[in-house]
């Protein structure tokens, strides 16, 4: 299971709840250990017009820290377009097509790939099904 | 906190003579002088100072209630109104001892329900959950509008201190609200006020219906903190529940344009409400007690729900908000607008909590204490004070808990900095009412006008106001209740 401290700024509170969605998920556990293993452990999310912050994966931890880290590869795009895209209406090829998501940094394809696994599809899993029983724990006073 | 001392009420009567008589006409269940019974009456979520009660009673009827009052004034004993003890400012602290009126236990019935003038007669016990329970229910096409609250605060007492609601764009402050009132007059009369007056012993049921066109009466009663009589039946106006919804979320960049934000939008009338809170409060709710802002996170962010009895209202109101954000932004405005599910699915869920009112809202309830300074005030003055209330925070080491809205179409606004803390720490009850006593000087300088306000904050307001408003107040005070016995002390009388 991983871990993930918690962060105290608002968009690494917003990415420790989505990785969190999965973290009982063994095929997530893998996609990060996985992610681990290559020696580009750090990813920067760069959310317009806000900030930037850093994810790191180091072993069954997931380090989240606000600022940008060198040496990362680097993804920007605006709060609008991420939240387009969580909801699926904005899919990732259009969105980087259209310049709305930009990725720098020493990377390869799979690279990409690999994290659109861990990052994207994640994001999508909790808009679709954004289940942390707060519903279920209002249901009564609600 | 401790158990203060019982105060002297038996100046014209003994003890004894008290209780039997309270037993008399309540029964002997439905009274106590138990200090143990009597704690809990003691103080409230605020640092006021806590006053045991002599007496607590659990009224079933009015009738019983017109014996009280007959025999308070004539022993001169306070009385003192308590609802369920969400309350601030001491407002149902018996500061000078006396008889709490405990109306949440028994008299909390919905008495009826108008469905064509929309409108419901509650006894005073009513809470919104219950409320909103029972109309979801009965009448699902209606709805009650509902505040920044927990579900078990009452819904009367809420009207009757002008409270909020998330309606306040479209209907603006709970006293606003009321059709009429029932009300036990200092000598025992009972007086029905309001559309409601015809009739000798009881209204139609079905004529609670306004406060117009007589003379307004209710406002003898509305906001005076329980100082002028005892309200045991209330009509509260309903409102069609509009099927379709969408919830907007404005996020801020900076603190300075969040006033000109709600004042331009609040006034399209495309809005059933408005309300910001500072960044802080979000994660508050989301499980960080002592949050801190960091740079370049949003600053504050605004809540902007829309409804309509179609999609296509609801779109064309939400085409309105959107240009209308599209044009702020083309002047330089920071701020972003988005649907605030798709925000709070990625955040937390838990920020739906500031939707899906009447909710338990952790940022409210998380400590033992809550004090607030929460003011009605000219909206133009939200943008100079938030910053300046803001950094008195900051001063202070304390998280900025800023809630405000717009009402009424931008009528008139409402300024609510809120502070929680440990009642049970050492200091920190001096420390905070450090902070909210400079809240209230910055505030009150800029013109705001608390409500639910503890003495020493009415004490700050005598010195400003016009000395004609106070003689008519103490008038009208004295005309009510000569001999001072409804919830002494409020507002210093």
């Amino acid at each position: 299971m991983l871990e993930i401290p918690q962060p105290e700024d608002i968009l690494g509170l917003a990415i420790k709840n989505m990785l969190d969605y999965r973290k009982y998920d063994e095929k997530f556990n893998t996609y990060v250990s996985n992610w681990s293993k290559k020696k580009q452990k750090k990813i920067v999310v760069n959310v317009i017009p806000f900030y930037a912050v850093t994810i790191l994966f180091d072993g069954s931890r997931v380090i989240i820290t606000r600022g940008e880290t060198k040496k990362a590869l680097k993804v920007t795009l605006h709060v609008h377009s991420m939240l387009e895209m969580a909801n699926g209406r904005l899919g990732l090829i259009k969105a980087t097509l259209t310049r709305k998501l930009k990725v720098k940094g020493i990377y390869r394809i799979g690279t990409i790939l690999k994290f659109t696994k861990i990052f994207f599809t994640t994001m999508k899993m909790v808009a679709a099904e954004p289940n942390i029983n707060y519903y279920e724990l209002h249901k009564h006073t609600r | 906190m401790t158990i203060s001392e019982n105060k002297n009420i038996y100046k014209n009567i003994n003890r004894n003579d008290v209780k039997a008589e309270l037993v008399e006409i309540f029964g002997a269940a439905n009274v106590s002088d138990k200090q143990s019974d009597l704690y809990p009456y003691s103080y409230d979520m605020t640092e006021a100072e806590p006053s045991m009660p002599n007496f607590i009673v659990i009224p079933e009827n009015k009738e019983q209630l017109v014996e009280l009052v007959k025999f308070c004034n004539k022993y001169i004993i306070p009385i003192v109104p308590y609802i369920t003890g969400n309350n601030v400012g001491g407002i149902t602290v018996p500061v000078k001892g006396g008889i709490i009126v405990d109306f949440g236990k028994k008299m909390n019935k919905i008495l009826h329900v108008n469905e064509n003038m929309m409108y419901a007669i509650l006894e005073p016990g009513v809470t919104f959950g219950q409320f909103k329970k029972y109309l979801d229910d009965n009448y699902p096409h209606l709805r009650y509008s509902y505040p920044f609250a927990p579900p078990s605060a009452g819904v009367v007492g809420n009207a009757l201190l002008s409270g909020m609601n998330n309606l306040s764009e479209k209907i603006g402050s709970m006293g606003d609200s009321i059709n009429g009132l029932e009300v036990i007059t200092i000598d025992g009369d009972v007086a029905r006020i309001g559309s409601c007056f015809y009739g000798k012993e009881e209204a139609d049921p079905d004529h609670w219906y306004s406060r117009y066109p007589m003379p307004d009466l209710i406002g003898l009663f509305v906001n005076w903190q329980g100082m002028t009589g005892l309200v045991t039946k209330c009509a509260v106006q309903l409102w069609p529940k509009d099927p379709f919804e969408k919830n907007m979320v404005a996020l801020f960049e900076d603190l300075s344009s969040v006033g000109r934000f709600m004042r331009e939008v609040g006034s399209l009338e495309v809005l059933n409400d408005i309300s910001a809170v500072s960044i802080e409060v979000i994660k508050m709710t989301i499980e960080l007690p002592e949050p801190k802002r960091f740079p370049g996170e949003p600053a504050m962010i605004a809540n902007c729900p829309i409804s309509g009895k179609t999609q296509k209202l609801v779109d064309a109101k939400l085409e309105i908000l959107q240009n209308k954000v599209k044009e702020l932004q083309e002047e330089g405005m920071p701020v972003i607008l988005e649907d605030i599910d798709d925000f709070a699915k990625l955040l937390n869920l838990r920020v739906r909590s500031f939707l899906d009112l009447p909710a338990v809202i952790l940022s409210l309830f998380e400590y033992s204490g809550l004090t607030w300074f929460g003011s009605y005030a000219p909206s133009h003055i939200h943008d100079e004070l938030i910053p300046k209330v803001d950094a008195i925070f900051h001063k202070h080491g304390i998280p900025p808990f800023i809630y405000m809205k717009n009402m009424k179409s931008n009528h008139y606004g409402i300024f609510r900095p809120i502070i929680r803390y440990n009642k049970y720490k050492e200091g920190e009850e001096e420390k905070v009412h450090a902070l909210l006593n400079e809240i209230t000087d910055t505030c009150i300088d800029a013109g705001c006008i608390p409500y639910k306000t503890p003495e020493w904050m009415t004490e700050k307001m005598r010195k400003k106001i016009n000395p004609g408003w106070l003689k008519l107040f103490d008038k009208v005070k004295k005309m009510m209740d000569p001999n001072g016995i409804f919830n002494p002390g409020r507002w210093n009388t």
